[in-house]
């Protein structure tokens, strides 16, 4: 999750039509007005917030519905944090959402970061001074660079929440199912009290613990994200192999002008791992601007020599930074499709996490749990909260595809 | 025959109450038709610029009426509600004061800065580690209290994040600093190329004089123009509009920011640059109407464009002969300027000293040259380099005008205003050489340029002050 990159952008425009028709006044006075607002930031320019990535999540659909077909395997793609409730946002018609995948042979092997199948999601435009429009995209399906197959559907906007579009798309013989629209942010996590935490350890603050549940605020309720759901058939992912295991991660791309070029300027796989352990932005940024094969270059090198300072002030030593460094870099997110999914359902003998990461799963804790061995177990905040407390708690999943919960 | 006579009286009653039900329909229909619609849809004339400057989001027959407090309003709402349930945490108040300073940004209301402020101050408080967007909305409302040295001090300590190097181009364009605002500049678009960053870019070249690579920034921004950000692409075509206007093509420059109020109507700074650009093409009917409709728009709320407006307004009726009409206005405009400058931290300076320099009482000179001192300790830009030298002259001090001047070129900037007074200055100390090449030079920048109109030196001269 990534909690501070965006600002407002977005569009609430209000469709009023006003026709005056009473005596059949002539048509020189029949007005269609609309009004329009605007989400811009004008002069704070800053990464359009539908550019950035808070979460991956991937699992075996069987794992959260056990009526779903198996072999299928649900990807989701959040982007815009802190979308403010009833509000429309919408995807960047000039930039590519993209899905990332290895094919991993061996499940002990450290990530290459090869890309052999690219899920590429575009939008187009929305209708303009609509309050709430719909956009048109695009999934194409990419093997080593080439395009295997593509096929169109439309975003649900936020007005529509409850009868969700969910796009059938056939990509070379296998049924694609997309979702794309505002659903709550189903992360959680008591970042405030987390960067406290963080400022004690690193020894600028006073040393604080996590509060307690009765106390702790995720800071991610009550807002809403752009959310890409796809349902893939696992076999779509294999192409002319067998292998079922997959490592998986998220990028967009945005157009830099005539040229049709597109440049990264977002990547994200496991959560907490680069805004966790990163603390320079200009790190982060670096980071974001490259594929998880460049992690271990010279390039890199600055930015895990910051990640080993942030493991050493949570009371790492060399061999254990060496080992978590090899266990999470490169960045990806690992999935055994054979396996039931699961954040922490299994590891690798990296000690890497292989199964994936479902909605609900507590990937804060694991992480604390992680890195500072043992010592933080918590932040205290869970997806349903804790009784009597209500700076915590998110609505209910839904029961189908595509799970999230309903938009505030 | 008998028939209709029989029904006559029917059919006049008939008539009558037939009419009376017409009057009284028209008169509710009337009252139901929306004026300021029909007034956008008759008296804007169809676009006549090709994509990418045509705005592709609009339908000429279907007037768009934009509230741009209506997002922000919401965000405060939405904050304010978190705040309430987490009085003493840092992050929630910080998002309030964000979306205060969103609000002042669109409204142009100095209020909302000192909300975004004081909720910033206090979510620094309560939270001082990691609490980029507190700090961010402090370097803000520093920038819009230029102070823009505190500005770039509390940028530093966002590191490079978009954030922060924007705040690095528009306080490195202020204080003169146009390399580090180049760099700045050149990182945030390659981090995040969008239509503002690319504005940004372009104005840093336009800063630096380097005219084919703003057209071309500028021409990119408006290739990825998003229909949900009305202001940017507003603010794009205000810029390049006066880019143009400085190069003497006034068409174009008027196209472009007829086609900025097609965008959001009623916007009061494409109004004030219509009204601007109507004055330099002595079209003082047209100025006047821009004005006056600005000031409407503007009439309830606390902005500083309202100064700017009765100064447009009050250089119309001089040009225009009306001497007493102006100094009225010059009155008004002065008093506002004076009251932000004790009042608050949002004082106007430089614009006061403008004032003074046009209006051109020789009481004032002084005190306008007193005050370009003092605002050249806090930026050091090209234009109030220049306001600096005109007020060094108006005092007899001309080799600190020079000097002035001096500093203004060195930037790089094409500006013809700037260069005519520098061949103003060399006459006056006697190179008239220089002086002629500064007039050419002038006029090739600008061939358009009319030191009647645009060199405030001439203007307030030419009237007799």
């Amino acid at each position: 999750m990534k909690w501070f990159s965006g600002r407002g952008v977005g569009i609430v425009a209000l469709s009023l039509g006003v026709a005056v028709t009473a005596l059949g006044i002539n048509a020189a006075t029949k007005v269609n007005e609309v009004i329009a607002s605007d989400h811009d930031d004008g002069e704070t320019p800053s990464k359009g917030r539908n550019r950035n990535i808070t979460d991956l999540y991937v699992f075996r659909e069987v794992d959260q519905n056990k009526n779903a077909k198996p072999g299928d395997l649900v990807f989701v793609f959040n982007t815009n944090p802190r979308s403010v409730a009833r509000q429309q946002y919408y995807f960047d018609p000039n930039a590519r959402y993209e899905i990332n995948l290895t094919r991993v042979a061996d499940i002990n092997s450290r990530p290459t970061g090869q890309n052999d199948v690219t899920l590429r999601f575009s939008f187009a435009a929305p209708p303009p001074n609509q309050t709430f429009g719909q956009q048109n995209l695009t999934l194409t399906v990419l093997n080593g660079g080439r395009t295997v197959g593509s096929g169109t559907g439309v975003t649900t906007p936020i007005n529509q929440a409850r009868r969700p579009k969910l796009n059938q798309i056939s990509i070379g013989g296998n049924q694609v199912t997309v979702f794309a629209g505002l659903r709550e942010d189903p992360f959680f996590f008591d970042v405030e009290q987390y960067f406290r935490v963080r400022a004690g350890a690193l020894g600028f603050g006073p040393a604080v613990g996590f509060r307690p549940a009765a106390q702790a605020l995720d800071f991610a309720k009550g807002y809403n994200v752009n959310a890409i759901v796809v349902r893939v058939p696992r076999s779509l992912l294999q192409g002319a192999t067998n292998v079922t295991t997959f490592d998986a991660w998220l990028t967009v791309s945005v157009r830099t002008g005539n040229s049709g070029a597109f440049r990264q300027v977002e990547r994200l796989a496991r959560p907490a791992i680069n805004e966790g352990l990163i603390v320079t932005n200009d790190f982060l940024n670096a980071f974001n601007s490259i594929p998880p094969s460049a992690d271990l270059s010279p390039a890199a090198a600055p930015v895990l020599a910051e990640a080993a300072k942030t493991l050493q002030a949570l009371g790492n030593n060399a061999q254990e930074i060496n080992t978590l460094v090899t266990a999470l870099i490169p960045d990806v997110m690992r999935i055994d499709t054979t396996q039931p999914s699961g954040y922490v359902a299994g590891v690798n003998s990296l000690n890497a996490p292989v199964r994936g990461r479902k909605l609900t799963d507590d990937v804060i804790d694991n992480t604390l749990n992680l890195v500072t061995k043992g010592a933080v177990r918590s932040d205290n905040v869970s997806y349903t909260g804790a009784a009597g407390n209500p700076a915590q708690g998110h609505d209910p999943l839904v029961r189908s595809f595509p799970y999230l919960a309903l938009p505030n | 025959m008998k028939q209709i006579s029989h029904f006559a009286p029917r059919l006049r009653i008939g008539g009558f109450f037939l009419l009376g039900l017409s009057i009284t329909s028209l008169g509710l229909s009337l009252a139901q038709v929306d004026w300021w619609m029909l007034q956008q849809r008759f008296s804007q004339q169809p676009s006549r610029l090709e994509a990418p400057y045509r705005y592709p989001y609009n339908n000429d027959s279907q007037p768009v009426r934009v509230n741009l407090t209506i997002a922000p309003q919401q965000e405060i709402d939405f904050y304010q509600e978190r705040v309430r349930l987490d009085p003493r945490g840092g992050l929630n108040r910080a998002g309030l004061a964000a979306a205060y300073l969103r609000m002042a940004q669109a409204s142009n209301e100095d209020g909302w800065y000192l909300l975004a402020e004081q909720n910033a101050r206090r979510s620094l408080a309560s939270l001082p580690f990691f609490n980029t967007e507190a700090v961010q909305v402090l370097a803000r409302v520093a920038e819009a209290q230029h102070d823009f040295r505190e500005s770039l001090r509390l940028a530093q300590q966002l590191g490079y994040s978009s954030g922060a190097l924007s705040l690095q181009v528009t306080s490195n364009l202020a204080v003169g600093n146009l390399t580090a605002a180049r760099q700045a500049a050149d990182r945030l678009v390659e981090r995040d190329p969008n239509p503002a960053t690319l504005n940004l870019q372009a104005l840093v070249s336009v800063a630096q004089g380097k005219d084919q690579q703003a057209l071309q920034q500028f021409r990119s921004a408006l290739e990825m123009e998003q229909s949900w950000e009305r202001l940017s692409s507003v603010r794009t075509r205000l810029s390049l509009g006066r880019f143009y206007s400085q190069r003497g093509e006034l068409e174009r420059s008027q196209d472009l920011y007829l086609e900025a109020l097609r965008i959001i109507p009623d916007y009061p700074l494409s109004l004030v640059y219509l009204g601007q650009l109507a004055t330099r093409r002595k079209n003082f009917q047209a100025a006047e109407s821009y004005f006056e409709r600005a000031q409407q728009v503007l009439k309830d709320k606390q902005t500083s464009l309202k100064t700017v407006i009765l100064v447009g307004q009050a250089r119309l009726k001089n040009l225009q002969g009306d001497r007493s009409a102006a100094a009225k206005l010059w009155q008004q405009a002065e008093t506002l300027l004076r009251a932000s400058l004790s009042g608050t931290k949002f004082g106007h300076r430089r614009e006061l000293a403008l004032l003074l320099l046009e209006r051109g009482h020789p009481q004032d000179q002084q005190e306008a040259e007193r005050l370009m001192q003092a605002e050249v300790k806090l930026r050091q830009d090209a234009q109030t380099l220049d306001t600096l030298a005109l007020a060094l002259s108006r005092v007899g001090n001309w080799a600190g005008a020079q000097r002035a001047i001096d500093g203004a070129l060195r930037s790089g900037v094409r500006d013809a205003v700037i260069v005519h007074r520098a061949g103003v200055i060399a006459a006056k100390l006697g190179d008239q050489t220089a002086a002629n090449q500064y007039f050419q030079r002038a006029r090739a920048i600008d061939p358009a340029f009319d030191p009647q109109i645009q060199d405030l030196t001439t203007l307030t001269t030419a009237t007799g002050s």
